[in-house]
Order: structure tokens, then C-alpha cells, then sequence
């Protein structure tokens, strides 16, 4: 094999040498393709070795802003367009660790949702339009705030909210529906990760209510390991918002689980939403 | 809020990157997202040793997940990895772009940003998602007799041809490409377990 190994990965190395070669590869067999494939992998695994370089902020955003161009192109469109009312504004209840309907609040908080929802690639207008819808919620709370109590802590919630997500250095975390068929596939949630200030605020909508026994539990992913976050029980039809402040400076993503126990330290079931990597705000 | 204790839990398996590209070529920008964040930080750092300029580099990156993103329905798991496909048009867009250069200013280039060794330094590590492959291959290069890791390097890292590192050395043809071989064929060894993990 020795003389045939040397001749494979000459090839190999040809063509790392003039990328553009075609790849003899696939009319290989047996051991020969293996080979082939293993010297392939290893030429392409052996980049993993340099340091990574942090890519600038905005790199993404405009990588997503071109593939989004693309799709207006070809008709191809993403979750979000195909399904526009997905992320269709409705009321968010704010309370730390405890979801509550706050009817008056509901227009209003359809806003930030909106906002909210988006994904972290189109950040930078984002804020802009969380700018705008934020100001808009002080205005009608501001209305409001004398009338009730509710109105007032709901404020300061919304406050702290705002002071996360638009603080410099705030992350973003998009959680997902998770595995091949998702328990929930219309369910969204951002958590917003503020390292500095190891704070962070869960977003969520369209989760489906859990059962009398049962809460969701959020896990946040500190160096590749979940650590419980905290619980909440969601309302049918109305988003949630959830912020601690406490939060290890090295999350790097988060994932919602159903539980029995909400004070279990480890989850038990599978992920209903999960997300992996934060991208900064700004 | 509830204490937080790292050390009674346990992992999840996140999504194999090949879900991710069937989820790109459906159109999810959260999957091409998430990819990126696993990625962009070695195929950054891959550019900017190859081409030297930031701006070229994180053009090569743009460059190459947007390619992703137009051709994910395209990528076929059984010919390569999903980090070998990511790294192969990553790498062919730095080099189509550094032969476009000339000669000279490359020189200049390499000379100003003594780009030929990996860094070991510990810490700063910030993709943990390829942490611990990043301490086995740079394990696996260590080991290496200096003269076979400096080819892996000016190949692999800076995207010299095996004539340029004979050029670059003032080492026959022929020699580099023996140092080419018998290193390939060491890593291979000390790396097999991962390799396993992506065939």
C-alpha cells in the first residue's frame, strides 16, 4: 500500500496545490477512496491548529444581508419571509422569573417583540428599529404608569430590559427549534448576554403552555456544559421575557428544556429551543 | 434565580454541521449563523495567514459562506466534511487571490508578518467548539522534525505550492515533497481519532 499511499497523496497534495483540480477521488474504491478521503480531511483539518481570529462585528451581518439579497434574487426566501406573521408583534409579559399577562402593556410590548425576534445578523438596523420601538413603549407607558402598579414594575423591567440589550457588548443568542423534528417548530427565543455585567434577558414566543406539573427551564452554556438559569411557566399565546443577573462571563450559548423539577441541575429532556454562539449588538 | 454548578451537568450534543447545511439549503439564516460561529474564526485566521491583509481575509470569509449559502444543496457528506468543504473554498478563494498578486509583493508580505509559525500560546482560545482538535494538532505538529513541520506550514498555512516552498527553503523539489509525505503520514497517525469523527 505504501507505494500506492505515497502516488494518493501526492494527489492529495496537488490538489491543495491548484484547488481547482478535479477530485480524482470519486473514482476510487475501497481503501483507496478511505485514504483518500482521511489525507482530504486531514489537509483541511490542519487550519484548525492556527489561533482563530475574532471576526469583526459586522462581518455577519452583512454575509446574512447579502444571502437575504440573494434570496430576493432567486426567489428563495428565509423562515422569516416565508412566514412574516411568525414574528408578528404580540404582548410580552415582563417579570423577573415569572411570566405575566399584562393586558395594557400588550400593544406596546408587540413592538419590542418584533424586534426582539430578529436574528442577530441584521443587527445593526435592528437596533435602530429596537431604538424606535423602545421609545415607543415609553411612550404608551408612560401613559399608563400612573394607573397601576403592574404598569410601574412592568416599567422598570422594561428599563432593565432596554439597559441590556442596548448596552455595548450585549450578545445575542438566538434559540431555535431543536433535533430533526422539533417538539415546538414555530417557538423563538433570543437571549441577550450581557458579559460585562453578567446579566442576561431570555426572550421567548409562541412556546406552547406546559402542563400543571411541568415548567420550562432555561439552561445557559458555560463552557460547553448547561447550567440552569432559571424557570417559567408561559402563558398560551403570549411571550415571555426572563432576566437574572447572574450569569458566567463565559456563556456561549442557551437551550430551553421541559421539566418536572425546576430546580433540577441538569436537563432531563431534550431541548425545545436551542442556540449556539452569541453575536455582539453592535 | 438558581445557583449556578457547572459541575453536575451534563452536555448536550449540539447539531452536527451537516444538519446545519441541510437547514441552509432550505434557507435558515440561524443555521448559516450558527455555522459561522463555528467556523469564521479559523477561516479568518487561515486568510489572514495566507493573504496578510485583514480586508482580503474577511472577504474570503464573506466570500465563502455566502457560497455556502447559495450552494448548501450541493454539498455532499459522503465526499468530504463539512469543515473540509468549508476550508477547501476558503482556501481556494485565498489563493486565487494571492496568485493574482505578484510574486514580489507576497515576499514582502511573508517577510513582514512572520507568518510561518503556529501560535501555541495558551488561553485567548476563543472557538471552544474546536478547542480540543486545535490541542491535538498542534500536538501532533509539535512533534514533527522542524524541517517537515516548516512544509506543513508554508503549506497549509500560507498556501505555498510545493515548487514556492522549494523556492522559499532553497530545498530540492524533491526533498520537500519526501518532508511533505512523511509528515502527512505522521499526522495522520497521531491524528486518527479525529479523523475518524469526520468520516
Amino acid at each position: 500500500m505504501s507505494e500506492r499511499e505515497d502516488a494518493l497523496l501526492e494527489r492529495v497534495l496537488q490538489q491543495v496545490d491548484h484547488p481547482g483540480l478535479e477530485d480524482p477521488g470519486l473514482d476510487l474504491k475501497g481503501d483507496e477512496r478511505r485514504l483518500w478521503r482521511e489525507y482530504g480531511e486531514l489537509a483541511a483539518m490542519l487550519p484548525v491548529a492556527l489561533e482563530p481570529v475574532e471576526p469583526p462585528a459586522d462581518l455577519l451581518a452583512g454575509i446574512l444581508a447579502r444571502a437575504r439579497s440573494d434570496g430576493d434574487a432567486s426567489g428563495a426566501q428565509t423562515a422569516t419571509e416565508r412566514d412574516p406573521g411568525r414574528i408578528a408583534a404580540s404582548p410580552i409579559p415582563l417579570g423577573r422569573l415569572r411570566p405575566r399577562a399584562l393586558a395594557g402593556l400588550a400593544a406596546a410590548m408587540a413592538a419590542l417583540s418584533l424586534g426582539l425576534g430578529l436574528w442577530a445578523g441584521s443587527l445593526a438596523s435592528e437596533r435602530s428599529r429596537q431604538r424606535e420601538s423602545i421609545a415607543e413603549l415609553e411612550r404608551r407607558l408612560a401613559a399608563g404608569a400612573g394607573r397601576d402598579q403592574e404598569l410601574i414594575h412592568a416599567q422598570t423591567e422594561l428599563e432593565h430590559l432596554r439597559s441590556v440589550v442596548t448596552s455595548a457588548g450585549v450578545r445575542a443568542c438566538p434559540l431555535r427549534p431543536w433535533g430533526e423534528r422539533p417538539q415546538q417548530p414555530w417557538a423563538r427565543a433570543v437571549v441577550y448576554l450581557d458579559g460585562s455585567h453578567h446579566q442576561f434577558y431570555l426572550v421567548a414566543r409562541d412556546l406552547e403552555p406546559c402542563q400543571q406539573d411541568s415548567r420550562y427551564v432555561l439552561w445557559l452554556m458555560v463552557d460547553g456544559k448547561p447550567v440552569p438559569g432559571g424557570s417559567f411557566r408561559p402563558e398560551k399565546g403570549v411571550p415571555v421575557a426572563l432576566g437574572a443577573e447572574e450569569m458566567p462571563g463565559s456563556t456561549n450559548g442557551a437551550f430551553l428544556t421541559l421539566e418536572r423539577d425546576p430546580t433540577v441541575q441538569r436537563p432531563t429532556g431534550p431541548p425545545i429551543l436551542y442556540g449556539e454562539g452569541a453575536e455582539e449588538m453592535l | 434565580m438558581q445557583n449556578l454548578d457547572p459541575t453536575h451537568v451534563a452536555p448536550v450534543a449540539p447539531l452536527r454541521d451537516a444538519d446545519l447545511v441541510t437547514r441552509v439549503a432550505d434557507g435558515d439564516e440561524i443555521a448559516l449563523a450558527t455555522l459561522y460561529s463555528r467556523h469564521a474564526g479559523t477561516l479568518l485566521a487561515l486568510g489572514l495567514r495566507i493573504l496578510g491583509a485583514a480586508g482580503e481575509a474577511e472577504d474570503v470569509v464573506q466570500e465563502t459562506f455566502l457560497q455556502v449559502w447559495r450552494q448548501a444543496a450541493r454539498y455532499d457528506p459522503t465526499r468530504s466534511s463539512v469543515n473540509s468543504w468549508l476550508v477547501l473554498i476558503a482556501r481556494s478563494r485565498a489563493i486565487d487571490r494571492l496568485r493574482s498578486r505578484r510574486v514580489a509583493e507576497r515576499i514582502v508580505l511573508a517577510a513582514e508578518g512572520g507568518a510561518g509559525e503556529v501560535d501555541t500560546s495558551p488561553g485567548a482560545d476563543r472557538n471552544v467548539f474546536f478547542a480540543e482538535r486545535r490541542a491535538r494538532i498542534r500536538q501532533a505538529l509539535a512533534a514533527l522534525p522542524a524541517e517537515q513541520r516548516e512544509v506543513i506550514e508554508l503549506a497549509f498555512f500560507r498556501g505555498l505550492t510545493q515548487s514556492e516552498i522549494a523556492l522559499e527553503t532553497s530545498t530540492p523539489l524533491g526533498t520537500v515533497k519526501t518532508r511533505t509525505l512523511l509528515a502527512m503520514k505522521k499526522l495522520r497517525t497521531a491524528l486518527q481519532n479525529d479523523l475518524r469523527e469526520l468520516l
